[in-house]
């Protein structure tokens, strides 16, 4: 496996420009949006997450890649793991980013903001765009870096219909309105810990449950 | 140990003659020429192949021929080296040789008619003189 | 130290149906056309598919079931797939000591690159053909595999770079006994050079396995004209096919025909000429 991730570093080096201007205009959007900007400047870095962690899968996939790969000396289980892993410690490291720069731009601009607040937001953001790469590089192992593009557009577009009927839900309906204000009565009691630990568990759910899949497809699979 | 550079192994792909015939033919002519000499290393299998531009096999065919006609040795882990090569062997080879051209003056007598008890008479005239 | 029992594996457009083993310190060449099953079979070997019915092993053991220690010792180059052309050989380097740790000989390999003028630092897109070949070569032989699974690793090379490429392959056989190779090619000069099998595939089914040095010296192509035909000796023909001069004849006894038959116009074995004239290619 240790190979898979030195390939797969040195693919991310290749994009670190991007990386970089991703920075950048995270913390513009904190400059220009406000508090509000911790959640779109969140949504700008994982969506450019999304294109560079998959693209280490695209790489592979590219020319037939994936036949030369797996006549390697690595299991296509561990293919599979360590591309997951791969996703889910790049989210996490840019879940950290975000948070200490929101949390330096909140101490310079005076926001007084709780770091729970920072960090509940930011989490919600990077793990709901997660659950999107993932189920998109389940799609892609099994249909090619082509079809995938797609099918993340169509997977991003679903999310944000489920996102915005949520929202529609709560503001415009009794009963969202009912839900949400004991949701909201529930985090000022018990704080956002339990809906971070509900993301979580939730996050492992469809991660792991995604692995096994892929595993399965990448075994039985005829690679060409 | 010294591979032997100048090996003149020389074959014909476009000869009718089975490729490891004409190998086994050079390496003894060769060796009984005394152009390789008893303990001289034959060039691997593998490189000889390739200078000649045959399969392996072929060669670790011929390589077989020659130590079973007792041309060469092969010692197991180091190669093959060219054997010491007694008159008796020599005296074959040489016999050989002097066979194959009197088959050839043979069919010509016939061919031109000669009776072998004519063929006969003029051998030993010459015998003789 | 390869053994192919019975593989079968049904397309829609052809089945593959095919037994044969090779063993150690054996160069074994697999010809046949486009779309004869060549491919399958290889990609069967590497695991990269499952055939419907049949077992491949490999040192021994089910190729599904190999180690990675075992996997260690398959080298493979595939002309249409490869790490991805962004990488430069260093990054490959770096990708290759993670992956084969002790066994990837990394000084053997900076002096082959060196030898065969392979630039270390540059995207592997800006390679030549050639250089691409020779670079995916070496790289099959840097980490010391016993097992050589070799698809087209010459095609669309002339033949000076071929000659190259083949010359490193039969120095790396040199250096260790059982070490054993098979390859494809459509290229059948190289692999009448170099091995010491050959595998004639057709529509799925083997239609010839000899050794080398048979198919060259033994083998023949009868050129026969009508009038001949009816009084040749049929007993050593393999198989025939109508010509514009006659009838074509493959045998495997070619001396008994060059006795009997002084006049017949005999050709030598080749691949080209025993494959054209099993699958009953048209005259051209």
């Amino acid at each position: 496996m240790k190979g898979l991730w030195v390939k797969d570093l040195l693919v991310l080096k290749k994009q670190k420009l991007a990386v970089f201007l991703t920075c950048m205009l995270a913390i513009c959007s904190l400059v220009f949006f406000g508090q509000n900007g911790i959640m779109i400047g969140m949504a700008i870095f994982s969506a450019t997450l999304s294109f560079i962690a998959l693209n280490s899968l695209t790489f592979d996939q590219q020319n037939h890649g994936l036949m030369y790969l797996l006549t390697l000396p690595i299991q296509k289980k561990h293919y599979v793991i360590q591309k997951y892993l791969l996703l889910v410690f790049a989210t996490l490291c840019f879940v950290v980013l975000m948070t200490i720069i929101t949390g330096v731009f909140s101490e310079i601009a005076h926001w007084g903001l709780h770091f729970s607040y920072i960090f509940t937001r930011i989490y919600g953001v990077g793990a709901a765009f997660l659950i999107i790469v993932i189920l998109t590089a389940q799609y892609q192992i099994k249909n090619g870096p082509e079809k995938a593009q797609v099918a993340m557009s169509i997977i991003g577009a679903i999310v944000a219909i489920v996102i915005g009927a949520i929202v529609t839900a709560v503001k415009y309906t009794e009963w969202g309105n009912t839900i949400f204000n004991k949701m909201y009565t529930y985090y000022i009691d018990y704080g956002s810990l339990p809906f971070v630990v509900l993301f979580t568990i939730v996050g492992i759910i469809v991660i792991g449950t995604s692995c096994k899949t892929s595993i399965r497809t990448l075994e039985t699979m005829e690679i060409q | 140990m010294e591979e032997v550079d100048t090996l003149n192994i020389i074959i014909q792909h476009s000869s009718m003659v089975p490729i490891y015939e004409q190998i086994i033919d050079q390496f003894r002519g060769q060796i009984i020429q005394k152009k390789l000499k008893a303990n001289d290393p034959l060039p691997s299998v593998r490189s000889l192949a390739k200078e000649l531009s045959v399969s392996a096999l072929t060669v670790k065919k011929a390589y077989d021929a020659l130590e079973q006609s007792g041309f060469i040795v092969t010692v197991h882990g180091k190669g093959s080296f060219v054997a010491m090569i007694n008159a008796e062997i020599e005296k074959e080879h040489h016999q050989k040789e002097i066979q194959i051209e009197l088959e050839t003056l043979i069919k010509k007598a016939k061919h031109y008619g000669i009776s072998n008890s004519d063929l006969l008479e003029l051998v030993h005239l010459l015998l003789e003189g | 130290m390869l053994e192919i029992k019975n593989l079968k594996k049904t397309y829609p457009h052809f089945q593959l149906d095919c037994s044969f083993t090779i063993g150690a310190d054996q160069v074994v060449g697999l010809v046949g056309r486009n779309g004869s099953g060549k491919t399958t079979i290889f990609r069967s070997i590497l695991d990269l598919l499952r055939p419907d019915s049949g077992e491949i092993h490999l040192f021994g053991k089910p190729v599904s079931q190999l180690s990675e220690a075992e996997r260690e010792r398959i080298g493979v180059t595939f002309p249409n797939s490869f790490f991805s052309e962004q990488f430069t050989i260093n990054e490959i380097k770096q990708i290759m000591t993670a992956t084969y740790s002790t066994k990837f000989h990394m000084a053997d390999f900076d002096q082959r690159c060196y030898q065969l003028n392979l630039p270390v630092d540059q995207k592997v897109k800006n390679f030549s053909t050639g250089m691409q070949a020779k670079l995916k070569l070496v790289l099959a032989l840097s980490h010391e595999a016993d097992f050589l699974l070799l698809d087209e690793p010459t095609s669309g090379l002339d033949v000076i770079v071929r000659k190259e490429i083949l010359g490193i392959l039969q120095d790396y056989l040199d250096q260790k006994k059982d070490r054993c190779v098979i390859i494809s090619s459509h290229i059948s000069s190289d692999l009448e050079q170099l091995c010491d099998f050959i595998i004639l595939i057709d529509d799925g089914k083997i239609i010839l396995q000899e050794e080398t040095d048979n198919l060259l010296n033994h083998y023949g192509i009868l050129k026969v004209s009508a009038e001949e035909y009816p009084s040749l000796e049929q007993a050593f023909i393999l198989a025939t096919a109508k010509r514009k001069y006659g009838y074509a004849c493959l045998t495997k006894e070619r001396t008994y025909y060059q006795d009997n038959y002084p006049q017949l116009a005999i050709e030598k074995g080749s691949i080209d000429e025993v494959l054209q004239l099993l699958t009953k290619g048209e005259e051209q």
